[in-house]
């Protein structure tokens, strides 16, 4: 009904301010005391509905603060207000009204730098939202200088993927909560072994797929991996450079390792490590011992990790064609070999290699002595075994796709 | 095209295409799940959505009819705001209260698609502004004392764009 048009009776009121608040209260509008409170109460004479409070309007705020919703089916009679029509707006559906969920679902359409360094500052509420571990699943520091306080608040988010790739960390960690990590990318990082193990020691459960490429390591940091870390599923210790006697290493990894990369580490004992090595291995790079992997440990390989599927022993001049014979005989689903530069095999019967698809022979002219009907000869330079980021996929650490 | 009938929370009732009001989720299952039939002649009551914010709601749902349904929220890829098409960009050329009222509705509704173009429009608001200038816009209290805020600031510095 318009009540422009309809009959009314006005009467005038004398009502306390006591009721009069409650009255408004229960109409959701807030109320400011005033010292004259006398309220005009107009009414449809058809006694419908809409019952409207037409009252000295100054003393009625549209909204107390803590309440600031007005109901829309009050209507207010025309001319009586002078509330200014953008507060009227505001006070209608403010950004307030949202959920936390809400809130959370625009923040995630913004770069997390703007919603921790931005959003974080505007109210309590909005830091509270900002810090949701569900924003913070992933975080990419890769080059950054950060300070061992900075690094911890960060990861102490409720990180699941942390890519620290090259990071330099100058002072030490102290976490203060465990980690949620997952996976966690320290390749070529510039850390100290106590602060890297102080990470690994944080970590509420298991990591699932870790490179420490290039890393300093001590014999902690391997019994971190060992112990600590028993679901690990990829692990990347190319070029690590061992420290405190971590190079007479002696204890098993873990058996849920499906690829692992042991490449060009200096004074690892790998005679040793071939010994522990899990049969649960699918990909491995032991590639760059030159002096040290012998037909001997070749043959300890092949007895225990059968199942591997890509085998990458470039540059050990010590393996001969009779470690070619343990491969072929024993590791019967390899699909990937790599044996560049290993100048000490003279092998040239890869046809009977069953279920080979792609043989890497960098260095060696093999053209006129290999067969190649029946897999391809590749020339691929980098080994693609647990490394989380591969050739211009910049995007992806490991199966996570970063940006 | 069968029709279907919506009653807003101000008791409105909007007559719309069921396919277009199976844009909404809730609608969907609500017809699904409680078997209302398409026929019958009762009004779908929408308590939380009023007239106003429900005739822009099937406008945007109309228009984007015959739009592939919206992929599954990827957990691996993050959001980005700038893809706002410019359909969408003019229809949400509103008031900050209409803009919030539409995303509760679509909330409310379960409408993905406008839930993302509106949460998106608000996050373009947010960019490039400052704490204090967010704070304007939005016209949000200030609850942190300074030492509070230049703590939450220093512990969030890592995060910062070189």
């Amino acid at each position: 009904m318009d009540s422009s048009t309809a009959p009314r009776a006005t009467v005038k009121w004398d009502i306390s301010l006591e009721k009069a608040k409650a009255l408004l209260k229960e109409l959701g509008v807030g109320f400011l005391p005033l010292n004259e409170n006398v309220f005009t109460l107009t009414q449809n004479s058809t006694g419908t509905q809409s019952t409207c409070l037409t009252p000295t309007l100054n003393a009625i705020s549209l909204a107390e603060s803590s309440n600031k919703r007005v109901k829309s089916n009050i209507r207010l009679s025309d001319g009586e207000i002078n509330a200014d029509e953008q507060n009227i707006d505001d006070e209608r559906c403010s950004i307030d009204k949202l959920s936390d969920e809400l809130l959370l679902r625009i923040f995630k359409c913004l770069p997390k730098s703007v919603v921790a360094t931005k959003c974080a500052l505007v109210s309590k509420r909005w830091n509270c939202i900002a810090s949701d571990a569900s924003f913070w699943k992933k975080i990419d520091l890769t080059r950054k200088q950060l300070n061992g306080k900075q690094l911890c608040a960060a990861l102490q988010l409720g990180v699941l993927y942390a890519r620290l790739t090259a990071i330099e960390i100058n002072d030490s960690l102290t976490f203060t909560k465990t980690l949620c990590l997952q996976y966690l990318d320290l390749t070529m990082a510039v850390i100290s072994v106590n602060s890297l193990n102080a990470i690994l020691n944080a970590c509420e459960t298991s990591l699932k797929k870790l490179s420490l490429e290039g890393n300093n390591i001590d014999e902690l940091t391997l019994d971190l991996l060992c112990e600590k870390h028993h679901k690990l599923e990829i692990l990347n210790l190319a070029l690590c450079r061992l420290q405190n006697g971590a190079g007479s290493f002696q204890s098993k990894l873990p058996s849920s390792l499906k690829e692992l990369d042991m490449s060009w580490i200096a004074n690892l004992n790998l005679s040793a490590i071939v010994k522990y090595l899990p049969a649960s291995l699918l990909r491995l790079n032991l590639s760059g011992y030159r002096s040290n992997f012998t037909d001997y440990d070749m043959d300890y390989l092949t007895i225990k990790c059968c199942n591997i599927e890509e085998l990458n022993i470039s540059d050990c001049n010590f393996l001969t064609s009779k470690s070619m014979l343990f491969i072929r005989d024993r590791l019967h689903k390899l699909e990937c070999l790599n044996i560049s530069r290993c100048h000490s095999i003279v092998f040239h019967d890869f046809m009977s290699f069953k279920s080979l698809k792609t043989l890497v022979i960098n260095g060696i002219s093999p053209s006129n002595t290999i067969e190649t009907s029946k897999f391809q000869i590749s020339k691929q330079i980098f080994s693609t075994i647990a490394r989380p980021t591969v050739g211009n996929k910049r995007y992806l650490m490991w199966d996570v796709i970063m940006d | 095209m069968p029709n279907i009938k919506l009653k807003s929370s101000d008791n409105e009732i909007f007559e719309v295409d069921v396919e277009i009001a199976k844009a909404s989720v809730t609608i969907k299952t609500m017809l699904e799940d409680l078997g209302m039939d398409e026929d019958d002649d009762e009004a779908v009551p929408l308590p939380n959505v009023n007239s106003t914010i429900l005739k822009k709601v099937i406008q945007w749902a109309t228009y984007h009819k015959d739009d592939p349904p919206p992929p599954e929220d990827d957990e691996n890829k993050e959001k980005r705001a700038d893809d706002i098409s410019s359909w969408d960009a003019d229809f949400l050329k509103v008031d900050q209260g209409t803009l919030f009222e539409l995303i509760l509705a679509a909330n409310y509704l379960d409408i993905k698609g406008l839930l993302d173009v509106t949460c998106k429009t608000v996050a373009n608001m947010v960019k490039g502004k400052t704490p204090e200038e967010i704070r304007k816009t939005f016209n949000i209290k200030n609850d942190f004392t300074p030492a509070e805020e230049e703590q939450v600031r220093k512990e969030n510095e890592w995060c910062e764009e070189k």
